[in-house]
């Protein structure tokens, strides 16, 4: 069966059909995930997938979730959170209507997969036994044959049959040849099993030669890749290091696809023990990093080699820190194990040697201060020297919050959490441990579970410190989610602390965002008097006192400011001149008038198709987004984009006018009628604007048999929606009725359901070429 | 035997056939080898003699099928003919580099001359060079392997390559030809190139970069957009991002972004790349990042390696760092125009939001520039996530597949957005700024259920004996609680777990999947417990809950039956059973009353 016979003769169908981005869906999904572009299978699994099962096209389905467990699985090692996906796929693959979907087989190598992922060696009997089965099932001239017959090798591989590889090997060679399907001049997975097997054999010379032997896929994908690194371990095997540098591939490649991590492990480790490699902080952390990110995706056996090279490498280095950190983390690994296979005992052996090894450090600091001046040779010896410290001085707070935070630094936040509430339990009201403990749990365990730890304490009799410490971090706590509850924590805070600018600034901005205007404007006041020249205090001043009307502080603000105001009008009827606005949501930018300090109108009409804001007035934040630095041609001064005004964030919708925009269109009236137009639409409340010029020439034919030609007129008008729309159609009827040349607007007429006039109108839509 | 060392031979013609016919993919790139010699003629000139108005002047006869490149650098002596024109592999251009370090110079192998063979039966040149003015020579050679050199009379310092034209190649004697060639190839070098008879220059583009620092970036920004248009020929550029000239790479250039696209997911990256001036290629788009298919960039430095063929670059260390710079820059001046251009960076939001959605999960730096802007589909129209977060209490919502169930119900009723997570990279993104920001997210649809909807709630015996009593079904766990809005009762779920666990156990499965798949497969299913098969949530925060449980009567139990029956078939759930018991229940409401 040649699966991609049939995804070429699918996506023609599909673009015959119209469903074009399926179709390119179909031809991106796979070419993402074979070069390890996994967040683009990623970005259109869900729309591809959705896209399918709306057509019901379930060999299309089969394929889309096929690829994308090809990328979560093989190449991400994703096995914990794609076990169910992958048994859901084998049932879909398995069903009637997929009958004959030749990807049935892919899935089936999917769930094998998953297993091999989470614990190859565990899972030996059960993936030699699937595979067996699916290669019964199909022969050479499936395209599939070599990657489930590489299944079969690994599996061998796991249980350490080495012998049994190459023999396999050989035997599925001679197979392949028998359907002239065996591709000797390019590597291929069955040649990667050889070469690994040959490397355990301890005859990586002729893993290396095999290889060397063969064409290496040069499209950049995962088999390319996959080879490549190989060779790089047969170099390091065979200790030809200085020609590993030629065919590595870069950290950037080897850190996008987890497969990779468990080779490039290997290959540091050889180099380091060789001397070719120094082993740093940067190493340390990336074994770290990629031991972290398999345990993530449930691959564990994997994720134990990564643990038990940093460990080894760690203490053999002098990085005890780094190692002991591995040690720690392979109890929960192993736990997580199918079958033990010597883990146990690997582990056991990990630890007598952490026992026997010491530290790198001589010196013995007397107290923080000198030990975070010191300059350590890496931060492995630091960690090393905080912890001797720590065990010198375990009263010493900030050495021990410190710590932890290294802890957590190192991803090992339950030791760093361990130390400190050990820490925190023996002195539960000291106030600066108290802080560092709750912090920390903040910081590393995360929001929810700072507020279920320490929710309680809030109703509790406990000392002044411990409380602001929780009033405080409480009030950052709630300040996305529940701005009510985060006033309450702040305001307990100042109440205890008059003078914090930080708790008065955050508690203006709540009370404002919350629409407590004047309790806003008192924090700001009070800021102010603590800080008189602070600018931006008295800019933001303005938007709660605007917002509710207090014109006294609003002048206090502007004369303080400097800001030159008309006291004659209205603080929020000035002029300004022009300004833009920006709206949060949507994005957009509008052309308003400025009419205040922080107010302003917006009077920028969109296109007729989209929603208007005309009219609506906002109070925006006094922070322009733009800088009016620039000359334009004639000297004008502009924004480096060309724009000729301020623009700034709207910051309250105060009043959400809106209006209806309909077009009206046709030849140009004479100017005094179409002045007196202009002027009955203004007097009636509607919004006129002209959108066309003088290069709208409305060419018709004439009766004898030529052209005429005749200036044209392309206008917008604008009704409030509280207004009748046929208001508008009556004075545009009149109008028109009373012209040579009729004008039109259909889109009012449609709006209003007129069926004959919008035939009428269509009629003089034709003659005139409107 | 003694080891001897012997000459190798070559065969020229079967050299010149070899190198001319798989050397360069298209006759053009001959052309632009013979014009950048005569740029290098040029700058030879000017390096060891002295400036002057230098030109170029091509001049086609297409009725002699002749093509003529005229320069007025340094030209060449006797010996320099032998030694460089004559030879192949052996350029001047390369020994001047190497003496002075210039970097104005294109040539490199010593190979472009070779080029004029591979589309001529017949090559003459007229050269004088500035070292001997008063002498002139005519080289004349069929094919490359013989030549004739012979003086000429006298003529300007400069040089003179007459083409006769091959048969297969005479529309390289055409105008129209010649120019879109010279545009595309040689627009960015310095010396003017005209056509035979016309005044003004085929290459007057001006480098943005080069144009000095007192000008505005207002202004800077015009030249930009309008020198990046003449290399787009599909998109027109909206915004664009000057690389800094000060950069230890000496790369130079400019990024845009282009106006629109087909796909979100599509890749439109169109990079062309200059070395000196001269055109090398535009296939090389992976100097810009991946997800920057909406991008194009011109991009120039001395330090790039070409291939022999200088129609691509090799993929070395400094190509490398050349594509980590740029990424990097594009990064930062993408934060940019977020913060400080806000018009520019509303235009490439408009065109590119999804794209842009895309690009931010494939690099945590894009990431962090932009997640604050980005909008997502919902709902409730498009809107960005902090919006989404603030509407829905520190929560994001996603809806994965295309069909309504039981939880799109509920969230749609509490009137806050649902994110439609099954446009391009529309999940990834939410999932990324969850984390980030310590926001609790929920997955709605395909297999996923989220039962931190419901917050659990304690109730009576008595009313718990009672709702148990009317609610209770087989294989069913009845959890108390309360969630929005009040107006739903019940909620009933199905356990994907025990459904997948079925289905493995389904005697179907047996029959169609083979035993070892199959126990494979059940080696996690067999872990589930099947005793739950549906979940019911009764809210107790409803009106009609607390109804039914205030009155307790015969008829409550009925309409709590209903409320059952009505949800159970809402969350698609129920199927024709659940509509005959509504049909029932409703019978004994009315005969009740």
């Amino acid at each position: 069966m040649d699966i991609w016979a049939w995804v070429h003769e699918k996506t023609d169908h599909l673009r015959e059909a119209g469903e074009y981005r399926l179709a390119e869906i179909i031809d991106d999904i796979s070419h993402y995930s074979c070069s390890s572009q996994h967040s683009k299978v990623d970005a259109l699994y869900a729309e591809g997938l959705s896209l399918a099962q709306k057509l019901q096209e379930t060999w299309v389905e089969v394929f889309i979730r096929h690829w994308f467990l090809q990328s979560q699985v093989l190449d991400r090692c994703n096995a914990k959170g794609m076990l169910s996906e992958a048994i859901e796929l084998l049932e879909l693959s398995h069903r009637e209507e997929a009958r004959g979907c030749p990807q049935r087989v892919c899935a089936v190598q999917d769930l094998s997969n998953c297993y091999g992922v989470a614990d190859g060696p565990g899972y030996v009997d059960e993936r030699l036994a699937v595979s067996s089965e699916t290669l019964a099932e199909i022969d050479p001239n499936w395209s599939c044959y070599i990657c489930i017959g590489s299944e079969y090798l690994d599996a061998l591989y796991d249980a350490e049959r080495y012998k049994e590889v190459i023999d396999e090997y050989a035997r599925l060679k001679l197979e392949l040849a028998r359907y002239d399907k065996l591709e000797e001049k390019t590597v291929n997975y069955l040649d990667h099993c050889e070469a690994r097997a040959l490397i355990a054999l301890e005859r990586a010379e002729d893993a290396v030669n095999m290889l060397r032997s063969k064409k290496i896929s040069t499209n950049d994908g995962t088999g390319g890749k996959s080879t490549k690194i190989l060779i790089s371990l047969a170099l390091a095997h065979a200790r030809r290091f200085d020609e590993i540098s030629e065919v590595m591939l870069s950290n950037e490649d080897v850190f996008k696809s987890h497969r990779y991590f468990n080779d490039w492990a290997e290959i540091q480790q050889l180099l380091v023990k060789e001397g070719r490699l120094l082993f740093c902080d940067e190493l340390a952390q990336s074994l770290l990093d990629t031991s972290n990110r398999l345990v993530e995706h449930g691959s564990y056996r994997q994720a134990l080699k990564q643990l038990v090279i940093l460990a080894e490498l760690g203490l053999e280095n002098g990085f005890r820190f780094s190692a002991r950190i591995a040690i720690e983390k392979i109890p929960n690994v192993i736990s997580n194990l199918n079958k033990d296979l010597g883990a146990t005992a690997i582990l056991k052996r990990l630890r007598t040697k952490l026992a026997t090894c010491h530290d790198s450090i001589d010196q013995v600091f007397d107290n923080i201060n000198d030990l975070l001046e010191f300059d350590f040779e890496s931060n492995d010896t630091y960690a090393q020297a905080l912890t001797q410290y720590c065990q010198q001085q375990p009263d010493d707070i900030e050495a021990v919050a410190r710590l932890a935070n290294l802890f957590a630094d190192y991803t090992d936040v339950e030791s760093g959490y361990a130390m400190l509430s050990e820490k925190y339990l023996e002195a539960t009201n000291d106030v600066s441990l108290h802080r560092a403990y709750a912090k920390f749990i903040f910081q590393h365990q995360g929001i929810d579970a700072f507020i279920s730890k320490f929710q309680s304490d809030l109703d509790k009799n406990i000392d002044s410190g411990l409380m602001q410490n929780l009033w405080w971090l409480f009030g950052f706590a709630y300040r996305d989610s529940d701005p009510e509850k985060a006033i309450e924590y702040f305001e307990k805070y100042r109440a205890e602390n008059k003078n914090n600018l930080a708790a008065l600034n955050n508690l203006a901005w709540l009370y404002c965002d919350n629409e407590d205007y004047g309790r806003s404007v008192e924090r700001w006041n009070t800021s102010i008097e603590i800080e008189p020249d602070d600018a931006e205090s008295l800019w933001y001043r303005l938007l709660p006192a605007t917002l509710s009307k207090e014109w006294a502080v609003v002048k206090d603000s502007c004369e303080k400011i400097g800001l030159d105001i008309n006291y004659d009008k209205p603080y929020d009827q000035q002029d300004f001149g022009g300004c833009r606005i920006r709206f949060d949501n949507d994005e957009d930018i509008y052309y308003a008038k400025r009419t205040g300090p922080v107010t302003a109108e917006v009077r920028g009409i969109c296109n007729v198709e989209q929603s208007q804001r005309y009219g609506q007035t906002v109070v925006f934040d006094p922070t322009p987004l733009n800088t009016l630095d620039q000359k334009d041609e004639d000297g004008n001064v502009c924004d480096s984009e060309g724009y000729y005004t301020s623009l700034y964030n709207s910051y309250k919708l105060v009043d959400s006018s809106s209006y209806l925009c309909f077009d009206v269109d046709g030849v140009m009236p004479n100017q005094v009628q179409y002045e007196a137009l202009v002027s009955e639409l203004s007097e009636l409340g509607f919004v006129f604007e002209k959108r066309s010029s003088e290069e709208y020439i409305i060419e018709y034919p004439n009766e004898e048999g030529g052209t005429n030609e005749l200036l044209g007129l392309y206008a917008y008008v604008l009704v409030p929606s509280k207004k009748n729309m046929s208001e508008l159609h009556q004075v545009l009827s009149r109008f028109s009725g009373q012209l040579d040349h009729p004008l039109i607007w259909p889109r009012l007429a449609e709006s209003l359901g007129l069926d004959d006039e919008l035939s009428s109108q269509s009629e003089i839509e034709d003659k005139y070429n409107l | 035997m003694l080891n001897q060392f012997h000459d190798t031979s070559v065969d020229m013609d079967g050299l010149l056939e070899v190198l001319g016919k798989n050397l360069y993919s298209t006759a053009s790139v001959a052309i632009r080898e013979l014009i950048q010699n005569a740029h290098d003629a040029c700058e030879r000139h000017k390096l060891e003699c002295g400036d002057k108005e230098f030109q170029i002047v091509l001049t086609c006869d297409p009725e002699d099928k002749t093509l003529t490149i005229q320069d007025n650098g340094s030209g060449l002596t006797r010996q320099e003919i032998i030694d460089y024109l004559a030879t192949v592999g052996s350029g001047y251009t390369r020994v001047l580099r190497n003496q002075t370090g210039t970097q104005d110079m294109i040539g490199y192998f010593g190979l472009g001359f070779l080029s004029a063979y591979v589309v001529s039966q017949k090559v003459e040149v007229w050269t004088s060079s500035y070292q001997s003015p008063r002498e002139s020579w005519y080289f004349s050679s069929m094919g490359g392997k013989r030549f004739v050199l012979d003086q000429a009379s006298d003529s300007p310092v400069g040089t003179i390559i007459k083409l006769h034209l091959n048969d297969d190649f005479v529309h390289l004697c055409d105008t129209e030809t010649l120019v879109n060639l010279v545009s595309k190839y040689c627009c960015l070098l310095s010396v003017p190139i005209f056509l035979s008879g016309t005044k003004t220059p085929l290459n007057q583009l001006k480098r943005p970069w080069r144009q000095g620092n007192e000008q505005s970036q207002l202004s800077l920004n015009k030249e930009c957009l309008s020198f990046a248009a003449t290399f787009e020929n599909l998109f027109e550029p909206i915004v664009c991002i000057p690389i800094p000239t000060d950069n230890d790479l000496h790369i130079s250039g400019l990024i845009w972004v282009q106006d629109g696209g087909s796909y979100a997911s599509t890749d439109n990256r169109n990079v062309h790349v200059f070395i000196r001036g001269m055109f090398i290629s535009d296939k090389e788009k992976d100097l810009l990042p991946e997800w920057a298919g909406f991008c194009g960039a011109v991009l120039e430095s001395p330090h790039f390696q070409p291939t022999a063929s200088r129609e691509a670059l090799k993929t070395d260390d400094y190509y490398k760092r050349v594509a980590q710079f740029l990424r990097t820059l594009l990064v930062s001046e993408l934060r940019n125009l977020v913060l400080k251009s806000p018009e520019a960076w509303r235009r490439t939001l408009r065109q590119h939001n999804q794209a842009l959605l895309g690009a931010a999960v494939s690099d945590n730096a894009l990431f962090e520039a932009m997640s604050s802007s980005l909008q997502v589909p919902t709902n409730l129209g498009d809107m960005n996530l902090k919006s989404v977060v603030r509407r829905s209490g520190n929560e994001i919502y996603v809806k994965q597949d295309v069909e309504n169930g039981m939880q799109d119900i509920l969230i749609r009723a509490r009137n806050i957005p649902l994110v439609l997570g099954s446009r391009f990279a529309v999940s990834e993104f939410c999932r990324f700024y969850a984390n980030k920001h310590s926001v609790a997210i929920h997955w709605i649809g395909f297999r996923q259920f989220d039962q931190s909807l419901f917050k659990s709630k304690n109730v009576d015996a008595d009313e718990r004996e009672f709702l148990q009593r009317v609610f209770m079904q087989d294989n069913h766990k009845i959890h108390f609680s309360c969630f929005d809005p009040k107006e739903i009762p019940v909620v009933v779920v199905e356990d994907m777990d025990v459904k997948l666990k079925k289905k493995m156990d389904d005697d179907e499965s047996d029959r169609r999947i083979g035993a070892a798949a199959l126990a494979l497969a059940r080696l996690h299913t067999d872990k589930i417990s099947d005793q739950v098969t549906h979940h019911l949530y009764i809210n107790m925060d409803s009106p009609l809950i607390q109804k039914i449980v205030a009155k307790k009567s015969h008829m409550a139990e009925t309409v709590a039956r209903l409320s059952y029956s009505i949800m159970a078939n809402l969350s698609n759930d129920g199927g024709s059973d659940h509509l005959t018991t509504i049909n029932t229940q409703l019978k004994t409401i009315l005969e009740e009353n």
